[in-house]
């Protein structure tokens, strides 16, 4: 035997925990019957940048790169998405935060938009048939603001000319005729009946609600009492002279009505011409200037029609309030008697604007994307016209591109609705959010829609994407393009060039120093880092603009004109310690021996698992101790986590899948009569995910064969029915997790870890560790199967069945073999003492 | 005059405005009121008169009150009528005190049942001597005789003011219109008084009215010498009347003053016939005897 083997049972297994835990290389190779896997080279645990490779010295030799690298592929389908001029041809920007993807999707759009024609101006002016439907007017590129500021001119010069044009003589002649004609028609009726009465002994006298008449002399009334004294023959007559007085009176008084009706006709007829003549010239220019334009001239003669019809509003003197408080005379656009007949200029381009335009909206709400109206509190009510609506990021895009957080939009209560309805109908119809739902019950508009020809580009994740794919059919209908953003890119030469680039880029934006060859390999490597693979580059913006803005800050406190390889690892560092807080106080449970955690020494049934705990941006690894016990019974494995209800179903599916190995292995023959446990010590916070199922694996061999495990070694890897071992993630946060727990304690050189072969492309290790493997001072293991695994971990070789289909005696697995088979026999039996039982009424306890 | 009152360094007067139980006081009646009193630091004596004669009617069977309408007709009895004044001063009082509230002016309201002119005459006497009489309603414009009326027997008041058929303006400069160079002062300072709050003689403007050139010279020339003390007015001088009212008329509406200042029985405010004053004077017009 070339190994050296434990006794069998648990005393022995007891015995192997004081075995040295070295491996024992010599007598490996002394066996001949294969060699171990040998731990990586420290080359291979992180692929540094050669130096050599960059041709500059400091990124102020480089030629900076704006936007992405390497995502050709979604920057085509962009450009597809924006040159497709249909309105449901809009993008869905998928890819992760702080990509960096919505400044290139930005840049590029206005790139685009730069070439496209200018959209044309929107106003909104009154509907002077219904003002509670205001009339969207298109005016060419620039001119809505023009005509806005020539419509306040207007009523500025009609300010002015009409009050002239109305205390003008010609005017005030006629005025006047007109009033003597008619005013002082009745005034001269009722004198001369006055007269006619006094001449006859009668006076005409004003009561409250109107005249009457009575008997006079003297210039006085009669007194009832001399009137009775009178003849009656003179009673009489005066009472039939004030009868036929009192029917002229009527009469008189009659016709009053009819007469003012006959002067307000002439009236208004004389101040209509008098109005037209100066309402004409104020407005020629306008009409002149915009006739041209389609509406405008509708508009314009409606205008025309309404200051002529209310030309008074101009003679007024301005109400007393404003007087008392306001001396200086009102801006016109602010008067209220004027506010129908400016402009809303909603959309206005600025004069000599070219390309069409690029609205990102940061808030988007139901307000903020399709306009609203706003209210004004007057005497208590809530009123509103159509200088108070206010436009929405869809006119500000009209005609050009629209970029929105789709996670803000969709929290946005009636936004999404909202936008969707606006891209189905391709035109922007303003309405109160609550107007759908019958709870709006003050003053409100109905504003005529507008047009809509706009590009719409939305940015979330990817499950996000899916998500509405699934559960909006519209979302497809509407959003056909998806602009898919990796979160990773190639870590070819080119790349690695680009990336270079990208970090001079950011450093010329901030202003920063330069960086040299080595602070850029820095920051390359790091990108890898946070890629999690060697091969690959993470393409997170903010976080490398984060790490380069950072060593900047540390080159200026070491007094470096030059930001160096230094700086940047000082940077990472820092970051990290500062977010490290809680990995610190779970170091520190280990090194107080709070949490049981062996690095050195061999144990029957026990390993070390990994995991790692995301904390926010920041992960870490962490050991866990993993033990198996196994028994005689009924065929089966208990995950103890699961039992608890704190195993995820991946576990769960981890653990199965040990089953089927098991059984693959060691059942063909006999029945597997065998019960084991298997437990994470000290985990109460939930286990999920299948990267510990090698580990367990090997702890239940372990505890199998008897042959102890070696505390010092770490395992990750998933493992299949076929026992080979599968990648898992977040590799060297657990390498680096273990590796910290066992510095901490003091490096032996037989610390190390295992890792499945198909993750060494993801290495990328932190500097100290790689430093401390290339001392020898610490290990990592890759492997592709659990018989490489158990063999690094116990010493002893996995085995192979040989002709006769046995497993050397020795081995692990014909330790584990003859194990299974003690335990099927006493089943057997157990079995055939339950049948006798059986046959007296009682079940086995294999049943 | 209410003048007087300026010139003899006194503070205060009264302002009464009288008002008829005919026809509701005209706005712009009561924006006068209102303006005077507040730069008088005066009060308002709303003076509502329930025309005796008009109770006297209800004794009689046939009297009856013919609607402004003309199309009703009722019997005048003493109940409708004692109803009907006590409504309107109700609804006069009312719009009173609005109007004094925005002044910031103090305002009473006494309701007295007489014969108008002598209502008016005891009024003024029972707080005289420094009254301005406020007509609630605008003039006759055939006959100024009422004015006059007033003006000769309502001895304990400085002033008479009175608005006309198209007055609509309280607000704008102060128009004294000057026939005779004795009378300047005193209007001056009336319209000094109305103009608080403005520096010297800024928003007066001093009309000279005659009825040939020669006088207009000598007129302006004696006008100027009076005023010469402090900051000169804006003088413009009406065109030669020559017997016309109506030109006159024409030049106070074009200044478009706030109030017109004048003596009644003038070439502005003839005694007779005011109708073409009537037909251009768009604000109050303060009556001197």
């Amino acid at each position: 035997m070339i190994f050296r083997l434990g006794k069998k049972g648990g005393k022995d297994a007891k015995a192997d925990t004081e075995m040295p835990d070295k491996p024992k290389a010599a007598a490996v190779k002394a066996d001949g019957a294969g060699l171990p896997p040998v731990p990586l080279h420290a080359d291979e645990l992180r692929r540094t940048v050669d130096l050599a490779d960059l041709s500059f010295n400091t990124t102020d030799d480089l030629e900076p790169i704006h936007g992405l690298i390497g995502q050709e592929r979604a920057l085509g389908a962009l450009n597809f998405g924006a040159g497709m001029k249909s309105n449901d041809f809009n993008i869905f920007v998928l890819g992760p935060d702080a990509s960096g993807k919505s400044a290139a999707v930005r840049s590029t759009l206005t790139s685009l938009a730069a070439e496209a024609p200018t959209p044309d101006d929107w106003v909104y002016v009154n509907n002077f048939e219904d003002p509670n439907k205001p009339d969207a007017l298109q005016l060419t590129a620039g001119r809505g603001r023009r005509l806005e500021k020539a419509m306040v001119a207007v009523i500025d010069e009609l300010r002015a000319a009409l009050p002239a044009t109305f205390e003008g003589e010609d005017y005030q002649a006629r005025s006047r005729a007109i009033d003597a004609e008619y005013g002082g028609q009745t005034d001269e009726q009722l004198q001369a009946l006055g007269q006619k009465a006094e001449e006859r002994g009668i006076a005409l006298l004003r009561t409250p609600l109107g005249f009457t008449f009575a008997p006079m002399l003297e210039g006085k009334v009669v007194k009832p009492e001399a009137f009775a004294a009178m003849p009656p023959s003179m009673q009489t007559e005066v009472r039939e002279t004030i009868e036929a007085l009192q029917k002229e009176l009527a009469e008189i008084l009659e016709n009053i009505p009819r007469s003012d009706k006959e002067r307000r006709h002439h009236l208004r007829a004389l101040n209509e011409e008098v109005a037209a003549g100066t309402v004409q010239a104020a407005l020629s220019e306008v009409v002149a200037e915009f006739g041209e334009e389609e509406g405008a001239l509708a508009y314009l003669k409606a205008v025309e029609r309404d200051l002529i019809a209310n030309a008074q509003l101009f003679l007024g003197d301005a109400s007393r309030e404003q007087a008392e408080f306001m001396p200086q005379a009102l801006d016109s656009s602010r008067d209220p008697r004027f506010r129908r007949y400016m402009v809303n200029a909603i959309v206005a381009q600025k004069a000599g604007a070219r390309g069409a335009p690029v609205i990102e909206e940061t808030n988007p709400t139901h307000g903020n994307i399709i306009g609203r109206t706003e209210h004004l509190a007057h005497m208590g009510a809530l009123v509103t016209d159509f200088l108070l609506i206010k436009p929405g990021a869809l006119h500000k895009a009209n005609g050009g591109y629209l970029l929105i957080d789709a996670r803000k939009l969709l929290l946005s209560p009636f936004a999404w609705e909202a936008l969707k309805r606006s891209l189905s109908t391709k035109s922007i119809r303003i309405e109160q959010p609550a107007e759908g739902l019958g709870l709006v019950s003050t003053q409100t508009l109905d504003p005529e829609p507008i047009p809509l020809g706009v590009k719409v580009v939305l940015f979330g994740d990817r499950q996000l994407y899916y998500l509405l794919s699934q559960a909006d059919p519209e979302f497809q209908q509407l959003f056909k393009v998806q602009a898919d953003f990796d979160d990773t890119i190639a870590r070819t030469t080119e790349n690695t060039e680009a990336y270079a680039r990208l970090v001079a880029a950011i450093a010329g934006e901030h202003a920063l120093k330069p960086l040299d060859k080595g602070a850029v390999a820095g920051v390359v490597e790091e990108g890898s880092r946070m890629a999690g693979d060697r091969d690959k580059l993470s393409i997170e913006v903010s976080r490398i603009g984060d790490i380069v803005r950072e060593a900047n800050y540390w080159a200026d406190q070491s007094g470096r004109s030059v930001t160096t390889r230094e700086d940047v690892r000082r940077a990472i560092d820092e970051h990290v310690q500062r977010a490290d807080r809680l990995r610190d106080r779970d170091q520190e449970t280990f090194e107080r021996g709070i949490v049981l955690v062996d690095t050195e020494g061999r144990k029957v049934g026990q390993i070390n698992g990994l995991s790692v705990l995301q904390l926010g941006e920041f992960s870490f690894g962490r050991p866990s101790r993993i033990t198996a016990r196994v028994r005689f019974g009924p065929g089966r494995v208990v995950d103890i986590e699961r039992e608890a209800k704190l195993g995820g179903p991946l576990h769960s599916k981890g653990v199965m899948i040990l089953w089927g190995y098991l059984a693959g292995m060691f059942a063909q023959e006999r029945p597997l009569a065998l019960s084991a446990s298997l437990v994470f010590e000290q985990s109460y916070g939930g286990v999920e995910g299948d990267s510990a199922s090698s580990t367990e694996l090997y702890a239940l061999l372990s505890a199998l064969s008897d042959v102890p495990i070696r505390q010092g070694i770490a395992v990750t890897g998933s493992v299949n029915q076929l026992g080979e071992v599968q990648a898992i993630g977040g590799v060297n946060e657990k390498i680096e997790g273990f590796y910290d727990v066992c510095k901490a304690r003091g490096l032996t050189g037989g610390q190390g870890v295992i890792i499945p072969k198909a993750n060494v492309q993801h290495l990328m290790l932190r500097e100290d560790v790689v430093e401390a493997v290339r001392a020898d001072q610490f290990a990592v293991w890759a492997v592709s199967t659990i018989a490489e695994g158990i063999e690094i971990l116990t010493d002893v070789p996995a085995g192979m069945r040989d002709a006769d289909g046995a497993f050397p005696p020795d081995s692990v697995y014909g330790r584990v073999e003859e194990k299974l088979k003690v335990f099927a026999e006493r089943a057997k039996a157990a079995a055939d003492v339950g049948e006798g039982a059986g046959q007296q009424g009682k079940g086995g306890p294999m049943a | 005059m209410i003048g007087h009152v300026a010139s003899a360094g006194e503070a205060r007067g009264r302002v009464v405005l009288r008002l008829g139980c005919g026809t509701a006081a005209h706005d712009a009646a009561l924006e006068a009121a209102a303006r005077i009193a507040r730069a008088f630091d005066s009060e308002i004596e709303g003076l509502f008169v329930e025309d005796r004669q008009l109770l006297d009617l209800t004794g009689y069977p046939f009297a009856r009150e013919i609607s402004l309408t003309g199309r009703v007709s009722r019997e005048l009895s003493i109940e409708n009528v004692e109803q009907e004044l006590r409504s309107a001063f109700i609804a006069m009082r009312r719009r009173m005190e609005a109007v004094a509230k925005r002044y910031n002016t103090r305002v009473y309201a006494t309701r007295v049942r007489d014969e108008p002119l002598a209502a008016l005459a005891r009024a003024c006497a029972r707080a005289g001597p420094w009254n301005v009489i406020v007509m609630g309603e605008p003039f006759s414009q055939r006959d100024g005789r009422p004015l006059g009326e007033i003006l000769a027997q309502v001895r304990d008041a400085t002033g008479l003011v009175t608005i006309g058929p198209r007055t609509r303006r309280t607000t704008g400069p102060v128009l004294v219109a000057v026939e005779e160079p004795e009378r300047v002062l005193g209007m001056m300072r009336t319209a000094e008084r109305l103009t608080t709050g403005k520096a010297g003689r800024e928003g007066i403007v001093v009309m000279l009215i005659g009825d040939d050139p020669d006088y207009l010279d000598w007129l302006e020339g004696q006008a100027r010498l009076l005023l010469a003390n402090g900051p000169s007015p804006e003088f413009i001088l009406a065109p030669p009347a020559h017997g016309e009212p109506a030109a006159i008329a024409e030049t106070i509406r074009k200044v478009k003053a706030g109030f017109v200042i004048a003596r009644f029985g003038g070439l502005a405010v003839p005694a007779d016939d005011l109708r073409p004053l009537a037909s251009a004077l768009e604000s109050p017009l303060f009556l001197v005897r």
